[in-house]
């Protein structure tokens, strides 16, 4: 099983990262800095930070996809246990919640190796088509950029188990996915409220900041580092990296919190959370 | 016995959680688009307002005006075309239910009327929601309104080149809202075939985790997304939304569709016969 989940970590890592790379890094004259190929990586067309447009939604969305399919693979990480043998897996481990969170760190390993291999695979199939030179304020990016998504794939995956654990693995993917793809239309909300609202309400970005999936996209953030704002240039002044790294890392331990109440009170002999029975 | 079977299965699949989950988020999504043009578009004269099938949640001619439902829909539905009755199949296998029914109905004949059980829930459930918002435009907006969300005059030549890269054009220029409920039933038609790919999948393949079901549709529909990624705008979309939403003013090519509906159809029809010779136990 281990080396199962380690080759689907591996395939959807370097392969998502070779096709991200291939359909969104697109420098105009041949040469592309980091901090560009992140931002383009992340929604941003060229040097245009991502819009509300239906195109570019989607194309978002797509970006998403390795991450889903991750979600997917190690959405039945800790659920597994629930399905078949649980009794017997349990008797063994007395301290479920330890047994919990010792699971939850190698998931958490498993979804900062898959944003390294992502990532890394994006930038070298970059570096291999065009000239690929590093910037100050790519390097400060590479960071959060790593940081961000590998925290927020962490906790939708870990969410996806404890829905699965409540209500069986299809609906745990399904909520999951859909509560993503509802973040990502309510991008759209900022831009109806300012061509409809008779620019009374000038959001400015204000909801985008508290929309969790808006915090991937890094070319809408700003910086108190010069050189790192410098490079992303974002359109909006309210989000900023520090906060969107502490709303993600909130939300890894809410969900972390709220895990470990489910899985000590999930009642073994009660039913097989797949079949019902 | 065989129609007997299948419209029991069907009346038990349109009953299960996973299709009134659909439906309802599909019949939330059409209200809410429904309200919304409702007080975008009140009081306005008839000359200026946009035709009432134009504005539907499932034309993709709303893009240019504000398409957020519209996004919504075409974002979730990867994932919702697998809920009616995808998952069938394989519940009734983990659930050991497909026995008593294969012993009464035999084997193959028991999974091909699952397999048309399927298509039809899904297919029900993808249009019944379009349909009523068909009807509730007719009866909440002007009939004779003939705008286009484009703003491009009738004899504008865009809008002309625009409207021969309907699938129908002929059809949307004799009776729009004829050609509006086709479209519709079309786009149920494919999402029928969907769910029915996938039941069909997992009559073949046993998988232990629902969840892995929803795989094969979610990546084929992006794989069409992906494949169009930086194609010139004159060149015939492969992107599923573009060709199945109404109203779809991009270049396509019909015999495309028509071959991948085929061929999923022609697939599932062969993995269920294929499975069907399996021994049940």
């Amino acid at each position: 099983m281990i080396r199962y989940r380690l080759r689907m970590l591996f395939l959807t890592g370097v392969l998502g990262g070779i096709s991200l790379s291939v359909l969104y890094i697109n420098p105009y004259g041949g040469e592309i800095s980091l901090s560009e190929a992140l931002l383009q990586l992340s929604g941003s067309r060229g040097d245009f930070p991502m819009g509300f447009a239906m195109t570019e939604m989607v194309s978002f969305s797509l970006r998403l996809l390795p991450a889903y399919l991750f979600e997917l693979f190690f959405g039945i990480m800790l659920y597994r246990h629930f399905c078949t043998a649980s009794i017997y897996i349990f008797s063994r481990y007395p301290k479920r919640v330890r047994w919990y969170f010792r699971e939850c760190l190698a998931l958490g390993g498993g979804a900062l190796l898959f944003q390294v291999l992502l990532v890394g695979a994006a930038l070298v199939t970059a570096a291999l088509r065009y000239r690929l030179y590093i910037d100050a304020g790519g390097l400060l990016l590479g960071l959060y950029a790593l940081a961000i998504p590998a925290l927020w794939t962490y906790g939708a995956t870990l969410a996806v188990n404890l829905v699965a654990v409540k209500a069986g693995s299809s609906a745990g993917f399904g909520v999951v996915a859909g509560f993503q793809t509802v973040c990502i239309v309510l991008f759209g909300l900022e831009d109806t409220l300012r061509r409809y609202g008779d620019m009374v309400i000038e959001p400015e970005g204000k909801l985008l900041r508290f929309n969790p999936m808006a915090s991937l996209v890094m070319g809408w953030h700003t910086s108190g580092i010069e050189v790192l704002d410098r490079a992303v240039h974002a359109p909006y002044r309210t989000m900023d990296f520090n906060h969107s790294l502490a709303l993600c890392l909130a939300l890894c331990l809410g969900i972390l919190l709220a895990g470990a109440w489910i899985i000590q009170r999930h009642e073994l002999l009660k039913a097989d959370s797949e079949t019902g029975v | 016995m065989f129609f007997r079977s299948t419209l029991t299965q069907i009346s038990f699949l349109l009953r299960r959680k996973g299709a009134l989950a659909a439906f309802y988020i599909l019949l939330f999504m059409v209200l809410s688009n429904f309200i919304g043009n409702v007080l975008a578009f009140q009081g306005l004269d008839v000359i200026q307002m946009y035709h009432p099938m134009k504005i539907l949640l499932l034309s993709y001619n709303r893009i240019n005006y504000n398409a957020d439902m519209t996004i919504l829909l075409t974002q979730l539905f990867p994932i919702l075309v697998t809920c009616p009755a995808g998952f069938a199949l394989a519940k009734e296998y983990q659930l050991g239910t497909d026995v008593m029914i294969v012993s009464r109905l035999g084997q193959r004949r028991y999974r091909m009327s699952k397999l048309l059980a399927a298509f039809v829930t899904t297919f029900v459930v993808f249009t019944v929601p379009f349909m009523l918002e068909i009807f509730l435009n007719c009866i909440s907006f002007p009939l004779n309104a003939a705008g286009d969300l484009t703003n491009w005059g009738y004899y504008d030549s865009a809008y002309r080149t625009a409207v021969g890269n309907y699938y129908m054009w002929r059809l949307f220029v004799r009776a729009p809202y004829l050609y509006a409920v086709a479209g519709t039933l079309l786009f149920g038609f494919a999402a029928g075939i969907f769910g029915a790919f996938t039941m069909a999948l997992s009559s073949l393949i046993k998988i232990k985790y629902n969840a892995f079901l929803f795989l094969p549709v979610f990546a084929l529909l992006n794989l069409s997304v992906i494949l169009s990624v930086g194609n010139p705008a004159n060149m015939v979309s492969l992107r599923w939304d573009e060709n199945l939403l109404l109203f779809s003013e991009v270049p396509k090519n019909g015999w495309i569709l028509a071959t991948v509906l085929f061929v999923m159809a022609a697939s599932s029809v062969g993995m269920v016969w294929k499975s069907g010779g399996k021994d049940c136990l």
